[in-house]
């Protein structure tokens, strides 16, 4: 189980951590993977994630891999997941839920860590995209009443 | 005399109820005879129901007859009181209602307005046109449709409702509409000798915390100035439904020699002369006016401001994306402007400005119309609507119609500019226009960059949805009908806004169930008017009056609805699995109550059911335009359409 240190200089520690890594994200390599992603997509579907994320982190809030420090590696996501909300309230946020080891295992983070590891930015390139160059095509075109 | 809610006592004892008591539960169901055994079933149970009702009311209500009970349960015998009518006085409450433009009574029929009813299909020469009888399924699509027609014309509708038990089905739609500042008129049938449990002495009542006004007139003289009044004054700013309790006794009376009087004129009262004279000055000084464009109440109110716009040289604000009758969002004075932000005059009409802004009386200045005291709480925290509750600084805020005061303003504009300063204003507005046109399309650039995420994936993007649909309609005359917030609102990124009516916005209090029945209204409006509806319809909302795709149906209205369907009440999943979160338990069961599978609706079968053509669900994104243009094709033919789609969530 990670361990999530308590006390007001241990909040400050861990606030400081994940900032840096955040801050260091897009430059730092991303770390081990050592959980299951074919299970982590299943959590990731029974505890909502598709609700904020999509269902492939790229729609609604997506998710960056690059340049995110919460996603940095299995350690910073799973305190991430751990200190939302009242109940921790180091990154008091009403963004994003909550998820204490009572309801998500580190196991289970580390699942869920691994899928979301899967995500890729699958946009196409704009000019691939007849129907939105024709959006903007259209926005040039003279007004029409 | 009639009883508006200015004197809010209750009119009692005018009418007599029914002398014949309730014999008792038992005997009522024991003289019930013919029929089948289960059929003699119900109705035996249907007067114990009653009853006991009334026994625990402890009142002396009367029990109904039998029969009434057999006309209730579909005995369409006709009542042994009824004569041959020479000349109803209901005929003439559809004269008035003719006389006031009313194109559509939506209504699903009840016992207490059998009169009004019958006009309306049968008097008239055609009979059943202005207004036609629209058959809803639910009193709440009634209301929904007068809501979104409102929206998509500037004028009211009517919606026809039956007594306590209508209205009280009708409650939500009606506050919906008093939030959105719509012009709904309410006729609610009172039948005071029928079923005591349908009627109540002062049905307005239930409805007066949110309505603007109401009325029960105890005559046919003051029913037809009472329709008038509601007309009116739903249609005055700031515009709400209003609603007229019509006594059957009343609508059945004869009238032989008398007619509909006229509608007397109707105007809203906007600023003076002196005031007119002042802002037209302000814009012609100005080498940078602006102008902020706020909700105009009609598309009469839109045409105007653009001419003033046009005639000033003013750059302008829209709120087209967010609702009607705002600025189009692509005129090329809509946009920042050539001179940059430094603007040294800005008019808001019913909008911020920062030397004047007209702003229309808001629906909180008729909050004192909460007689149960429920403290409304869109009233204590709106302020004034859309507009912040504090002024900018230096702001000059006039309490007026900003529409009803445009042709002052454009009068005295045009009486004060010169020869001189319109050769400055014209190159001043092309300057505008080359600005803003390059702001726009930089601004849909940007948007669409950012709308490619998801593109290829399915479920479908939201924004894929909006996306596809724009190259097959931007040449077509079209009203987006739904609120779009929870499907991203890409409208308001990818579109050209750039009719009164090409977005009619929000269901005006957030409840769910709006946006089929307003639709279906915006298919009324557009039905004559050669253009068509997008209903980008959720699948929660779908759900609490379905019954709307049958209206669609049957009368033939052009609405193309496309399912947002992530099979969930979304908003709800989130806040659940976050307060799980909060009490750290359970973020696995947040789907509990929140969403619609196990199993997955079919919505194209739904609509199959009402008799819509449909397809889908459709979880390709490369199958969308095939299918779209399929819808399309069909509502520019008259029929409506819907399309199952399977998306992301938002």
């Amino acid at each position: 189980m990670i361990r999530i240190p308590t006390g007001p200089g241990a909040t400050l520690a861990l606030a400081m951590i994940i900032g840096f890594a955040g801050m260091a994200g897009a430059q730092m390599p991303m770390g081990e993977i050592t959980g299951d992603a074919e299970a982590g997509k299943q959590l990731y579907y029974d505890h909502a994630c598709y609700a904020c994320h999509g269902y492939t982190g790229e729609t609604g809030h997506q998710m960056k891999l690059i340049g995110s420090g919460f996603l940095l590696n299995e350690q910073t996501f799973i305190i991430y997941l751990r200190l939302r909300t009242e109940l921790n309230p180091i990154l008091p946020s009403e963004a994003m839920p909550n998820y204490p080891e009572e309801s998500l295992s580190d196991e289970e983070a580390k699942d869920l860590y691994a899928y979301v590891r899967t995500f890729a930015d699958n946009a196409p390139p704009l000019q691939d995209i007849p129907t939105l160059n024709a959006i903007i095509e259209s926005a040039a075109e003279p007004y029409s009443p | 005399m009639t009883k508006s809610t200015d004197d809010r006592v209750p009119a009692s004892g005018r009418r007599d109820f029914l002398k014949s008591a309730a014999a008792g539960a038992a005997t009522g169901a024991a003289a019930l005879v013919g029929g089948t055994t289960a059929a003699r079933a119900q109705q035996a149970e249907t007067v114990a129901q009653v009853a006991e009702a009334a026994e625990s009311a402890a009142i002396a209500v009367p029990a109904p007859t039998e029969a009434q009970l057999a006309r209730e349960e579909g005995d369409v015998r006709p009542p042994p009181v009824t004569r041959a009518a020479m000349a109803p006085g209901s005929d003439l409450m559809v004269d008035v209602l003719r006389d006031l433009g009313v194109e559509y009574v939506a209504s699903n029929p009840g016992s207490s307005f059998e009169g009004l009813q019958e006009s309306i299909i049968n008097h008239g020469n055609p009979p059943n046109r202005m207004p036609e009888f629209i058959t809803a399924l639910h009193e709440m699509s009634a209301v929904d449709m007068a809501h979104g027609y409102a929206k998509a014309t500037g004028k009211p509708m009517v919606a026809l409702i039956h007594g306590v038990i209508g209205l009280t089905n009708g409650t939500m739609g009606i506050y919906q509409a008093y939030y959105d500042r719509a012009p709904v008129v309410l006729l609610v049938g009172r039948d005071n000798t029928f079923i005591q449990t349908h009627t109540a002495d002062d049905i307005g009542g239930l409805v007066r915390s949110f309505t603007k006004w109401d009325a029960h007139p105890l005559t046919l003289e003051e029913s037809f100035s009472a329709i008038q009044e509601a007309y009116h004054r739903a249609m005055t700013p700031p515009c709400a439904p209003t609603l007229v309790v019509l006594d059957t006794e009343v609508q059945k009376e004869e009238a032989p020699g008398m007619t509909a009087p006229p509608a007397p004129g109707f105007s809203v009262a906007g600023i003076d002369a002196d005031q007119a004279r002042e802002i037209a000055r302000g814009l012609l000084a100005a080498e940078n006016p602006r102008i902020n464009v706020g909700r105009l109440r009609t598309p009469e109110g839109v045409a105007q401001a653009v001419e003033l716009a046009e005639l000033v040289g003013a750059c302008t604000s829209s709120r087209a994306g967010t609702g009607p009758n705002s600025f189009p969002n692509r005129h090329p004075l809509c946009g920042p402007g050539a001179v940059g932000e430094e603007y040294d005059y800005v008019l808001g009409l019913e909008a911020p400005g920062a030397q004047t802004a007209l702003l229309g009386p808001h629906i909180r200045t008729i909050d004192d119309r909460d007689p149960t005291n429920i403290g409304l709480g869109g009233n204590r925290m709106m302020g004034r609507g859309f507009v912040p509750i504090t002024p900018p600084p230096g702001e000059n805020n006039i309490d007026v119609d900003a529409e009803a005061s445009l042709p002052a303003i454009i009068e005295e504009v045009r009486r004060e500019i010169t020869a001189g300063r319109s050769r400055e204003i014209e190159q001043r507005s092309a300057r505008h226009a080359e600005v803003n046109r390059a702001a726009t399309v930089a601004r849909v650039a940007a948007a669409a960059g950012a709308k490619r995420a998801g593109w290829n994936g399915s479920p479908i993007a939201t924004a894929r949805v909006y996306a596809e649909l724009w190259p097959l309609i931007e040449d077509e005359d079209w009203c987006l009908s739904s609120g779009s917030r929870f499907s991203g609102a890409h409208h308001a990124d990818l579109w050209a806004l750039n009719k009164p009516y090409s977005f009619l916005g929000s269901s005006g209090a957030g409840g769910i169930g709006y946006g089929l029945g307003a639709s279906v209204g915006a298919g009324l409006a557009a039905k004559e008017r050669g253009r068509f509806v997008i209903n980008i319809q959720n699948d929660g909302d779908i759900n609490y009056c379905p019954g709307a795709l049958w209206t669609a149906t049957h009368h033939k209205l052009p609405v193309l609805s496309i399912m947002h369907n992530n099979r969930a009440w979304h908003q709800e999943l989130m806040f659940v699995e976050y307060m799980a979160g909060v009490r750290g338990r359970g973020t696995d069961r947040g789907h509990i109550g929140t969403t619609l599978r196990n199993p997955h609706i079919n919505y194209a079968k739904m609509a199959e059911a009402y008799g819509m053509a449909s397809e889908g669900p459709i979880e390709d994104p490369n199958e969308l335009v095939a299918a779209y243009r399929r819808g399309i094709e069909t509502v520019k033919g008259g029929e409506p359409y819907l399309i199952d789609v399977i998306t992301q969530p938002r």
